[in-house]
C-alpha cells in the first residue's frame, strides 16, 4: 500500500484508490461521497476524483496515480459510512485498469512519520 | 432620555465602573489606543444633530408621506396582497420573530425552523418538485442560481450556452446577463418554447416562464422538457405560486427546477423588497440546490427535530470551490408566506386564485367584445393589450391607477388578491368601455394534482388557532427578547422599536418597485439621504443600496472592480488575493465575479502575512485585480499595516475591496475611504440595526471611491442613476426596510454613532477582562486589549477533558443564552461580540454563565463526572428530560436545569435536546409528508 501527502492510498495489487483511515477520522462522520469520474475515464495524477462531505466539512480527493478508471465503488452513494468503518478496504473509491503512480507516494512507515509532522 | 441613551446599554455610572476596572479614563481613550493612529478620523462626520425618537417618527412620517399610493396593476412579479392581521401583528411586527439570529443553534430555533419546513413543503407541493430550499434573495437571483446550477451539473464543461425565453421578466433577464458574463456563459433568447431546433449541442440549460411576463400561461410544455432531457439539458421554469393553485405545476411537466417570488403570499410590495424567492428541484439534485435547506433529524432522545441540512454545500465550508456565495436568505418573509398559505389552506388559496382569474377573465371578455384584440388568450392574471399605450397609460394615471406600459403600442394589466369589481369597471372605462361581460371558463388546462394536503395546511384557519400556533413556535426560539446573542462578527445589536415602527405602514409597504418616480418622492428622499450618510460614514463617493445581502454586496463590489479593469483594457487582471482568515463568502464571491482566487497566508492571530502578500503581489503583479480584506480582521484586530497593505496592492495595479462585516468597530472613528480602500460593502443588518429576522432579510449596500462610481448597479426597468451591472430584481433592493438604518443614523447623529462604536469596544474589553482568568483569550494586542470582539480558545479544554466547543455552546442554552460564534474564524474557539446595546448587568450575567461552565468543565477534569455523561455532553436539557422518571445521569436534575439561581426566574426552555447532525444529513427529509385524506376539491 502506498500513501499520498493529501492522504489518499493506492494499492498496487488491487489497483484501488481510497482515503486513509487518518483522513476519515479527521473528517468525522461522512454524509455524502460523490465520485467525479466514470469508468473508462483517462485521468492524470492530481486530478479531482471525488468529493467527500461530512456534516462540517467538504474535501476533494485527488488521484495519486494516472491511468484509466476501471470501476467505481457504487455502494458508497447510499452508505458513505463504509469509509468511516473501513477506509482502507471496503471503502475504496475507484479502481484502475492500468496506471502510472506518483513519484512521491510514501510507504507505510514514511506515511506514519508524515502524519506526525502534519499534525 | 435621548435615543442614544436608550440604544447604548452601558451608560453613566456603569461605564465609569467598567472603565475603572480596565484602567482607562474614558471610552474614547480606550478606542484610540486600539485603532492605529495613522487611520484615526479626527474630524466630525457631517451629519445633522441627533433627533429624539418622537421627532424622528414625525420626520419619517413626513418623508414617507410624499409617497403616493396608486392602485397597482403593473404585475411583473410584484402584486398587491392582503397580509392577514394575525400574521402582521404576530410575525412582521413582533420582535420575538424578527430579532433571532440564523438558526445554526438548532435546539433553540425550532420555531422558525418548523415554519421554514412548512415553507419548503408549500413550495415543493405547488411546484410539484420534491426538494425546496428555505428561500433565496429574489426571483432574479433565484433564476441566476438555477442557471449556475444547471451549468455545474454537466461534469465536463463543454457546453456554455443558456437558452432564455424572451418573455421572462426583464429584471430576471438582466441579472442573468450579469451572472453569465464572468463565468463564460453565453445567453441566447427564443420567442416560443414550441420553436423547433433550438436545443443545440452547446446548450446546457433552458429557462421558461409561465405565466410569462406578458401574462400567457404556457400550454403543455412536456414535449420540450422531453427533448431537453434527451440532450441532458436542464429545464428551469420561473413561475408564480398563486397561479400554481390553478395551473399545472412545472414538476408535472417534468421540469428540473422551478423558481419564483413568494411575495404575493402576504408580503407587502415594499417598493421592491424584501421578499422571499423560492427554489425547488428534483430529489436527485438535492445536493446541488443553492441556499439553506431545513431538514428533519432526531434529537438525543429520538424526538423529531429540525436543523439546517447539508451545510457542506455552502460557501462557508466550500469557499472558492463553492458554486454560489448565498448565505443570508429571506427567513422572515418566507415565514410570512408560509403562514399565509397555512391560514388560507389549499381551499382558500384556490378561491383567491379563482377570484383573480375571474376578474381577469371578465376584463378580457369585455375588451374582446368591445373590439380589442389582446395579445394573449391564455392567461391567469395578466393581459397584454394593443392600444395607444401612451394615452391609455396617462388616462390611468389620472384615475390614480398604474398599469404597465410595454412601448407605444402595448400596455399590460395584472390583477391580484386586492382587485374588486369596481377596479375592473374603472380599468375598462379607461379603454372607453362601459359594459362588463362575465368571462367563461379559465383559458388554460386546470391543475389536476393536489397540493398542501398535509394537516399543517388544513388546521389553522381560525384566528385563535393561528395565534396560538405562532406563539407556541415563537416560544421555541431564543431571540433578543430573551437575552443577549453575543455572536462574534454578526453584531446582534438592538433593533430599535422606533426604527421598526414604519416598516408596516402602507406608505412604506404599498408601493410597486416600478411605480412612476412622480409617486415615489418619499422613497427618493429617503434613499438619497441614506446613500449620502453611508458615503459620509465610510469616506466614499458613491453608494448603491441594490444588493440584498452582504454576499451580494461583495459580488456587486467585485464586479465594479472587474469592469473598471476591463474598461481600462486590463482584462488580464484576473486574480483576487484573499487572506486565509477571510469569511467563506469572499472567495465564493470572487469566483462568481470571474476572478481566480489566490490565498494570502495569515499568522495565527489572523493578521495578513505582509511578506507573503508582497511575494504574491510580485509574482502576479500584472494579474492582480483585487485584494479583499476584512477590517478590522475576522479575528477582531485592527491591523496596523493597513495603509502599507493598500499602497502595496495599488502599486501592483490592484484594487482593494474591504469586507465591511466589522464596520461597527469603525463608525465615527475611522473611514475606509480615507485609508486607501476602493470599495466596501456594509451589512445594514449588523452595523445599522436592521434585525436579522432569524436569517434574513439583510441589506448589503456598497460604497465606492470616485473612479468606481460609474460601475455601481443600474436597473433594466427603473433608472438608479448608475449604469453598472444589475445584481438584484429591484432597483433599490430591500427598499421597505431602509427606514431602519435611516432612522438609526438620524437618532444617533455623529456623537451617538461614535459613542456606540466606543462602547462596543468597551463592552468587549470588559467582558474579556471578566473571562480571561478562566479561559484562554486567543489574541490581544500589544497593550493587552481587544477591539469590538474577542476569541476564547477552547482547544486545550478539549484535549484535556473531551469537552468540545459545541458542548459549551449547547450548555449555554441551559443558562438561557445563545452561543457565541462557534469555530469561526478558528476551529475549536468561540468568538464573542457583546455590542454596545448590552448593559453591564447582562454582560455580567453572561460571564457568570461562562465561568460556571468552566467550573463544570473542571469537575470533569477532576474526575467528579465521567467524560461521556455530564452536564456538558448532555446539554441542552429539555423539560421532558428532567421530568422523566428514568433519570440515570450522575448529576442532579437541578444542576442540569437550573445551574445558577437567576436561571429559575428567567428560564428559557429548549424544546429539543442535542440534535443528531449526521443522521439528518444521511437521511435527508425537507418537506412534510403528503396526507391524502384531505380533499381540497370544492
Amino acid at each position: 500500500m502506498l500513501y499520498s501527502k493529501t492522504h489518499e492510498w493506492f494499492d498496487e495489487d488491487s489497483k484501488k484508490v481510497g482515503i486513509t483511515d487518518y483522513a476519515q477520522k479527521s473528517l468525522g462522520d461522512l454524509t455524502y461521497i460523490e465520485i467525479l469520474v466514470e469508468d473508462g475515464d483517462e485521468i492524470s495524477i492530481g486530478d479531482e476524483i471525488a468529493e467527500i462531505d461530512s456534516v462540517k466539512t467538504s474535501e476533494v480527493v485527488y488521484s495519486p496515480v494516472s491511468g484509466t478508471v476501471c470501476e467505481i465503488n457504487d455502494s458508497l452513494e447510499d452508505d458513505p459510512s463504509i469509509v468511516n468503518s473501513s477506509a482502507e478496504e471496503e471503502g475504496w473509491l475507484i479502481s484502475f485498469s492500468e496506471f502510472d503512480k506518483h513519484e512521491e507516494l510514501m510507504t507505510n512507515s514514511d506515511y506514519e512519520d508524515y502524519k506526525k509532522e502534519d499534525h | 432620555m435621548s435615543f442614544i441613551e436608550r440604544h447604548i446599554g452601558t451608560t453613566g455610572s456603569q461605564e465609569d465602573s467598567m472603565l475603572k476596572k480596565l484602567g482607562f479614563s474614558s471610552s474614547e481613550s480606550l478606542a484610540r489606543k486600539i485603532i492605529p493612529d495613522s487611520i484615526i478620523f479626527n474630524n466630525k462626520l457631517n451629519l445633522e444633530k441627533a433627533l429624539s425618537e418622537d421627532d424622528a417618527e414625525k420626520l419619517i412620517e413626513e418623508i414617507l408621506g410624499k409617497n403616493e399610493i396608486f392602485r397597482s396593476f403593473i404585475g411583473m412579479g410584484y402584486f398587491s396582497t392582503i397580509l392577514p392581521n394575525v400574521i402582521k401583528r404576530n410575525i412582521l411586527e413582533n420582535p420575538g420573530w424578527y430579532t433571532q439570529y440564523t438558526p445554526y443553534q438548532a435546539e433553540i430555533s425550532q420555531g422558525r425552523l418548523e415554519m421554514l419546513f412548512n415553507f419548503q413543503t408549500m413550495v415543493s407541493d405547488l411546484t410539484g418538485l420534491e426538494v425546496a430550499n428555505s428561500s433565496l434573495l429574489d426571483e432574479s437571483t433565484a433564476a441566476a442560481e438555477a442557471m449556475v446550477m444547471s451549468f455545474n451539473l454537466q461534469r465536463k464543461k463543454n457546453k456554455n450556452r443558456y437558452l432564455v425565453y424572451s418573455k421572462c421578466h426583464p429584471q430576471t433577464i438582466e441579472v442573468l446577463k450579469t451572472r453569465a458574463e464572468p463565468l463564460g456563459i453565453t445567453i441566447s433568447f427564443f420567442d416560443s418554447p414550441f420553436e423547433q431546433g433550438i436545443l443545440e449541442d452547446d446548450v446546457f440549460g433552458i429557462l421558461l416562464q409561465t405565466p410569462d411576463t406578458e401574462g400567457t400561461v404556457l400550454k403543455n410544455y412536456s414535449s420540450i422538457v422531453k427533448d431537453a432531457k434527451e440532450k441532458n439539458i436542464i429545464v428551469t421554469v420561473a413561475t408564480d405560486l398563486m397561479a400554481l393553485a390553478l395551473i399545472e405545476s412545472p414538476g408535472f411537466f417534468g421540469a428540473d427546477i422551478a423558481i419564483g417570488n413568494a411575495q404575493r403570499f402576504g408580503v407587502p410590495l415594499g417598493f421592491g423588497g424584501p421578499h422571499a424567492a423560492f427554489f425547488a428541484t428534483k430529489e436527485k439534485y438535492k445536493r446541488k440546490i443553492p441556499g439553506r435547506v431545513v431538514g428533519l433529524s432526531v434529537d438525543a432522545q429520538g424526538n423529531p427535530a429540525y436543523r439546517l441540512s447539508l451545510q457542506s454545500r455552502e460557501q462557508h465550508i466550500r469557499r472558492e470551490r463553492a458554486t454560489s456565495n448565498i448565505c443570508t436568505s429571506q427567513v422572515l418573509l418566507a415565514i410570512i408566506s408560509a403562514a399565509y398559505a397555512m391560514y388560507h389552506g389549499p381551499k382558500g388559496l384556490k378561491k383567491i386564485a379563482k377570484r383573480i382569474n375571474f376578474f381577469t377573465n371578465q376584463f378580457y371578455c369585455s375588451l374582446v367584445s368591445s373590439g380589442f384584440n389582446p395579445e394573449n388568450s391564455s392567461f391567469f392574471d395578466t393581459i397584454k393589450i394593443p392600444c395607444d399605450a401612451d394615452s391609455v397609460y396617462k388616462k390611468a394615471l389620472k384615475e390614480k391607477i398604474n398599469i404597465r406600459k410595454f412601448d407605444d403600442s402595448f400596455v399590460g394589466v395584472s390583477f391580484d388578491e386586492t382587485t374588486e369589481e369596481s377596479d375592473v369597471e374603472k380599468l375598462l372605462s379607461i379603454f372607453g368601455i362601459d359594459t362588463i361581460f362575465d368571462g367563461g371558463d379559465s383559458s388554460f388546462e386546470n391543475r389536476s394534482t393536489k397540493f398542501l394536503t398535509n394537516p399543517i395546511f388544513n388546521n389553522f384557519h381560525s384566528e385563535h388557532k393561528m395565534l396560538r400556533y405562532l406563539k407556541n413556535l415563537e416560544n421555541k426560539d431564543l431571540s433578543l427578547t430573551s437575552s443577549m446573542i453575543p455572536l462574534g462578527s454578526c453584531t446582534m445589536k438592538l433593533n430599535p422599536s422606533t426604527c421598526m415602527y414604519p416598516v408596516s405602514w402602507p406608505k412604506n409597504g404599498s408601493i410597486h418597485p416600478f411605480a412612476p418616480s412622480t409617486q415615489t418622492k418619499g422613497y427618493e428622499s429617503l434613499i438619497s439621504s441614506l446613500e449620502g450618510y453611508l458615503c459620509e460614514i465610510t469616506g466614499f463617493k458613491g453608494c448603491s443600496l441594490q444588493p440584498n445581502a452582504g454576499s451580494q454586496g461583495e459580488y456587486a463590489g467585485l464586479l465594479c472592480i472587474r469592469n473598471y479593469h476591463l474598461d481600462r483594457g486590463d482584462s488580464h487582471r484576473d486574480i483576487c488575493l484573499i487572506p486565509s482568515s477571510a469569511h467563506g463568502t469572499n472567495p465564493a464571491s470572487a469566483v462568481m465575479a470571474g476572478f481566480k482566487v489566490k490565498v494570502v497566508a495569515c499568522d495565527k492571530y489572523g493578521n495578513v502575512n505582509f511578506k507573503d502578500l508582497k511575494k504574491k503581489c510580485e509574482e502576479y503583479s500584472d494579474r492582480i485585480g483585487a485584494f479583499m480584506i476584512t477590517y478590522p480582521s475576522t479575528h477582531g484586530v485592527f491591523e496596523d499595516k493597513i495603509i502599507e497593505i493598500a499602497d502595496l496592492v495599488h502599486q501592483h495595479g490592484g484594487q482593494i475591496y474591504m469586507d465591511g462585516a466589522n464596520m461597527n468597530a469603525q463608525v465615527g472613528l475611522c473611514r475606509p475611504g480615507d485609508y486607501g480602500m476602493d470599495v466596501c460593502h456594509l451589512n445594514l443588518h449588523k452595523t445599522f440595526c436592521i434585525p436579522h429576522g432569524g436569517g434574513g432579510p439583510g441589506i448589503g449596500p456598497i460604497c465606492v471611491a470616485e473612479h468606481l462610481k460609474k460601475y455601481l448597479p443600474g436597473h433594466s426597468v427603473v433608472g438608479t442613476g448608475f449604469n453598472g451591472k444589475q445584481v438584484s430584481s429591484a432597483p433599490w433592493g430591500s427598499a421597505s426596510i431602509l427606514c431602519i438604518p435611516f432612522l438609526y443614523i438620524k437618532m444617533m447623529g455623529f456623537d451617538g454613532l461614535k459613542k456606540a462604536t466606543e462602547i462596543a469596544i468597551l463592552n468587549a474589553n470588559y467582558l474579556m477582562s471578566s473571562l480571561e482568568e478562566h479561559y484562554q483569550v486567543l489574541y490581544k494586542d500589544v497593550t493587552g486589549s481587544v477591539a469590538h470582539e474577542f476569541i476564547l480558545d477552547l482547544r486545550d479544554i478539549e484535549s484535556e477533558t473531551g469537552v468540545t466547543v459545541t458542548d459549551v455552546a449547547k450548555r449555554l442554552m441551559d443558562y438561557g443564552f445563545h452561543a457565541p460564534t462557534v469555530s469561526f474564524p478558528v476551529p475549536g474557539t468561540i468568538m464573542i461580540e457583546p455590542t454596545e446595546s448590552e448593559d453591564k448587568d447582562e454582560l455580567d450575567r453572561f460571564s457568570d454563565a461562562l465561568i460556571a461552565i468552566k467550573k463544570e468543565i473542571n469537575e470533569i477534569k477532576n474526575g467528579d463526572f465521567p467524560k461521556n455523561d455530564n452536564v456538558l455532553k448532555n446539554a441542552p436539557h429539555t423539560a421532558k428530560m428532567v421530568v422523566s422518571s428514568d433519570w440515570s445521569h450522575p448529576y442532579k436534575r437541578e444542576k442540569a436545569f437550573y445551574p445558577l439561581p437567576w436561571v429559575k426566574d428567567r428560564k428559557f426552555y429548549p424544546s429539543v435536546s442535542r440534535i443528531d447532525e449526521t443522521f439528518g444529513d444521511r437521511n435527508f427529509i425537507c418537506t412534510c409528508p403528503p396526507v391524502e385524506s384531505f380533499d381540497i376539491e370544492d
